[in-house]
């Protein structure tokens, strides 16, 4: 088998001839019609058959063929020669029968290969009204009884809006056409149609090739003449029952005219003709448009259909100030051209450019997005580009899907720095790059709460606290003023009476000294003496001695003279106490000394 | 004497009772803000407001829950609320900065004069109760100052105590006007946010008064006078209206 090709091939060099792919055509002309009818059934090939297989047509009878016809061209571009052949096999068959028919492949045998053509399907319906004309042939219609079709009723003319579903989701795709229904001979439609304004969508017209000829097509089993007028693809924008509006369509038939008068002339220029203007009206269509359901992702922006993503970069590593294109393309069925942008998140420090966006329509339903990001790293290290996220809405599963592509890591190296590109400032210090806002976080350790209010300040026990130390502070002063008046209350006393007790004390003495009582006599003067003293200059009686009391009486400004008498008075008490000798005289004496004494210091220290 | 004892027992545990209970509460309250539940945070800050507790932090974590659900003037309200608890906390002060950035209203505000600022930051150092246990503290110093002064027969240790009891007594009474000033600042009810999106303020304390100026939410403002329902209020920078009441909220 190799081995054949090979041949083959060499042959096809050979000859200069550019080999091509076979191809087997089969169709019917027209493949609706009426019983009685007849009709042609071509087999095109581009090669020459050595053997062709056509199967039986039992189900039809065969008029005549085949008639073979073929054609050949070359074409010589560029110095390549290209030629091709056609071969067309035609039968002439009529149809017996009213029904479907499928008329099953042919088999041809090309060079020891077979090929398959396509079946052709053959519709056939009952035989009753004239076959329809079209457009361009105006064909006569002999049978037809003049005046019949004076009115064009509805049933042998009329346009229809048609579409392919009629419901669906918000953004979904629908496809609607109109299409013009004539069992008439249509002469005319009217060129400027734009047919309904799609309120509540978002349309897009598909380009169809002006109507030429119409298409033979069973209408409930009536053959009508069919065109379609205008093709659009509509996108639903609010949900809820949307009702497309009934419009209307100029379009003029023609109709034959019967003369009173018939003239040979007439005759033989054939039946007259007019041409009679016409406005369709279509009907209403309703549509029932279903809102998106609610659980859709935040990525979602409002596609609908099916799509497919892919991101492609043309080199991930560059050096610095290098560019580069982030491709991104989203291809498939739906609203193609409604994807917004996609929001991607570069690294901060990467310095990108607005999108370049690129819509392509490869057909009325389907297409192609692609952003085209030109990437410029101004400073080197590793990047990592997330992954692009992007959600649709399948209306066939009823579910949102997210595509994902997958993440990019580009490494920039420092580059060989341009001056003369770049001017040097200073040293490259930066200032640190805020990305964004945000409130400081809670304060999450535990912390004090107290009751609202109730303050010390101004409280009864803070007015208390000052009270109650001024008070302590007042009570203290006084006690101890107190016992400082108490003190000298006494030494006042003790000094006013000081004269009184010595006198008291001194007649004692007296008394003593009568009775011959020296001991007590002078221990009597001592005591009298000391007290008298004690008393005058308040010094407790322990403290007591010469040598204090003779510096208390300097202190109080006693001449020396009266101190040493004092003294002397002292020394003799308490030397003539325990003597035994006892003289009256001496006693006397010192009692007369005493007295004199304690008068001249009671003058003193007044 | 000894029910006395056990009433001030009782009354202890409680308020020890209902401070554990604040701090359960105050703890949900942060685990939800962690998690992103920041309804959840705000109720449970609320309620420990509502049962008469105060802190610093406390507004600060409800005016940070507020931010995050959008509501740009309960945040503000209780940021103020934490600064006038605590107006030497960093974190209240840019917060609140932040949440000013959302207010519509651009108020030129007329500085304050310097001395006062002075006192007020002086003033709030700390809270009043401190300043009260000092200034009680320092007058019990002066007080036996005083007395040595008093009762002293030793010239040196008199100058000595002189001087210190002037300048103890000169502390003790500023910290009784600083505890007071305090106070007041605390429990003064002078300025408020505006919480309603719109307020017009008119020119009487009436609805057919004229229409002055428009505030929006988030402003603060200084109430000066009051009238059934209507508030005479000053903006930042010294316009004067009347609202209604219910348009703003008292820090």
């Amino acid at each position: 088998m190799r081995h054949c090709f090979f041949i083959l091939s060499v042959f096809s060099i050979l000859s200069g001839l550019h080999s091509q792919d076979i191809s087997f055509k089969a169709y019917a002309a027209p493949d609706v019609l009426r019983t009685g009818e007849q009709f042609q059934l071509v087999y095109e090939l581009n090669a020459n058959p050595s053997e062709l297989e056509i199967p039986e047509f039992s189900d039809f009878r065969l008029l005549g063929g085949p008639s073979t016809s073929s054609s050949s061209s070359i074409q010589i571009v560029n110095g390549k020669t290209t030629r091709s052949v056609n071969y067309s096999y035609t039968y002439y068959l009529q149809a017996v029968s009213e029904g479907t028919y499928t008329i099953p492949p042919a088999t041809a045998k090309i060079k020891r290969d077979t090929y398959q053509s396509n079946p052709v399907k053959i519709e056939v319906v009952k035989g009753s009204a004239p076959s329809p004309p079209s457009a361009t042939q105006a064909d006569e219609t002999e049978e037809k009884p003049a005046g019949e079709i004076d009115v064009p009723a509805s049933e042998n003319l009329f346009v229809r809006l048609h579409v392919d579903k009629t419901s669906a989701y918000v953004g979904e795709q629908i496809v609607a056409w109109i299409k013009i229904y004539s069992r008439l001979n249509l002469s005319q439609v009217d060129p400027n149609f734009k047919g309904p304004d799609f309120k509540g969508f978002f349309q897009q017209s598909v380009n169809i090739p002006a109507l030429r000829s119409l298409e033979r097509e069973n209408v409930n089993g009536e053959i009508y003449g069919t065109g379609i007028l205008r093709k659009v693809v509509l996108y639903p924008q609010r949900a809820g029952e949307i009702i497309i509006q009934p419009f209307e369509v100029d379009v003029a038939y023609q109709k034959q005219i019967q003369r009173r008068s018939k003239s040979i002339f007439d005759d033989f220029f054939g039946p007259s003709v007019q041409n009679v203007p016409v406005t369709l009206k279509s009907q209403k269509v309703r549509l029932n448009i279903k809102p998106l359901p609610l659980n859709r992702p935040a990525s979602y922006t409002g596609a609908v259909g099916s799509f497919h993503l892919d991101a492609s970069i043309n080199k991930t590593e560059v050096t610095t100030n290098d560019a580069i294109t982030l491709k991104i393309n989203i291809s498939g069925k739906g609203n193609v051209k409604l994807i917004d942008d996609l929001k991607i998140k570069f690294p901060p420090s990467l310095e990108t450019f607005e999108p370049l966006v690129n819509t392509v329509q490869d057909n009325a339903l389907s297409g192609r997005q692609t952003f085209e990001y030109t990437i410029i790293p101004r400073y080197a290290g590793d990047y990592k580009i997330e992954p692009v996220e992007f959600t649709y809405f399948d209306p066939s599963s009823k579910l949102y899907k997210t595509l994902k592509t997958q993440e990019f890591n580009i490494s920039v190296i420092k580059g060989r720095e341009d001056t003369t590109d770049i001017v040097i400032t200073g040293l490259s210090k930066e200032d640190i790059k805020l990305l964004g806002s945000d409130i400081f976080y809670i304060k999450s350790k535990p912390f004090k709460v107290s009751k609202k209010g109730g303050y010390i300040f101004e409280s009864p026990a803070f007015y208390a606290a000052y009270l109650v130390s001024f008070l302590l502070f007042i009570a203290f002063i006084i006690i101890r003023r107190e016992r400082i008046k108490r003190n000298s209350n006494i030494s006042l006393v003790k000094n006013r009476q000081a004269n009184k007790y010595a006198r008291r004390r001194l007649r004692k003495a007296l008394v003593l000294m009568k009775h011959n009582n020296h001991e007590a006599f002078y221990e009597e003067v001592l005591k009298a003496m000391w007290g008298y003293l004690s008393d005058k200059l308040s010094i407790p009686g322990a403290r007591l001695s010469k040598d204090s009391s003779r510096q208390a009486l300097v202190e109080h400004k006693v001449d020396d003279e009266l101190i040493n008498r004092f003294l002397d008075i002292i020394d003799t008490c308490e030397y003539s106490r325990y003597s035994p000798v006892s003289e009256s005289e001496g006693m006397h004496k010192l009692y007369a000394d005493a007295i004199n004494t304690i008068i001249k210091l009671q003058q003193k220290l007044r | 004497m000894r029910k006395a004892v056990t009433i001030v027992v009782i009354n202890l545990l409680m308020s020890s009772l209902f401070a554990f209970e604040a701090d359960s509460v105050i703890k949900f309250g942060n685990d939800s803000y962690a998690k992103g539940l920041y309804y959840y945070a705000i109720e449970a800050y609320e309620q420990a407001v509502d049962s008469g507790y105060e802190a610093p932090e406390l507004y600060y974590n409800l005016g940070n829950a507020y931010y995050k659900i959008n509501n740009i003037p309960m945040a503000i309200l209780n940021y103020e609320r934490a600064k006038k608890l605590d107006p030497y906390d960093d974190d209240v002060s840019h917060n609140l900065a932040l949440a000013n950035a959302h207010v519509i209203d651009k108020i030129d505000i007329i500085p304050e004069f310097f001395i006062k600022t002075w006192i007020r930051n002086i003033v709030s150092l700390t809270g009043p109760d401190r300043w009260a246990v000092i200034s009680i503290s320092a007058f019990l110093l002066f007080l036996v100052l005083f007395l040595v002064y008093l009762f002293s027969a030793r010239i040196a240790l008199k100058k000595l105590t002189f001087w210190l009891g002037i300048i103890i007594l000169f502390i003790s009474v500023s910290a009784f006007y600083s505890a007071w000033k305090r106070k007041e600042l605390l429990t003064a009810k002078d300025s408020a946010i505006i919480i309603s999106p719109t307020v017009t303020a008119k020119s009487s304390p009436a609805e057919s008064g004229v229409d002055l100026f428009i505030i929006h939410e988030g402003t603060k403002i200084i109430i000066e006078d009051s009238l059934d329902i209507w508030n005479r209020i000053r903006i930042g920078d010294g316009t004067v209206g009347w609202i209604r009441k219910e348009d703003m909220e008292i820090i």
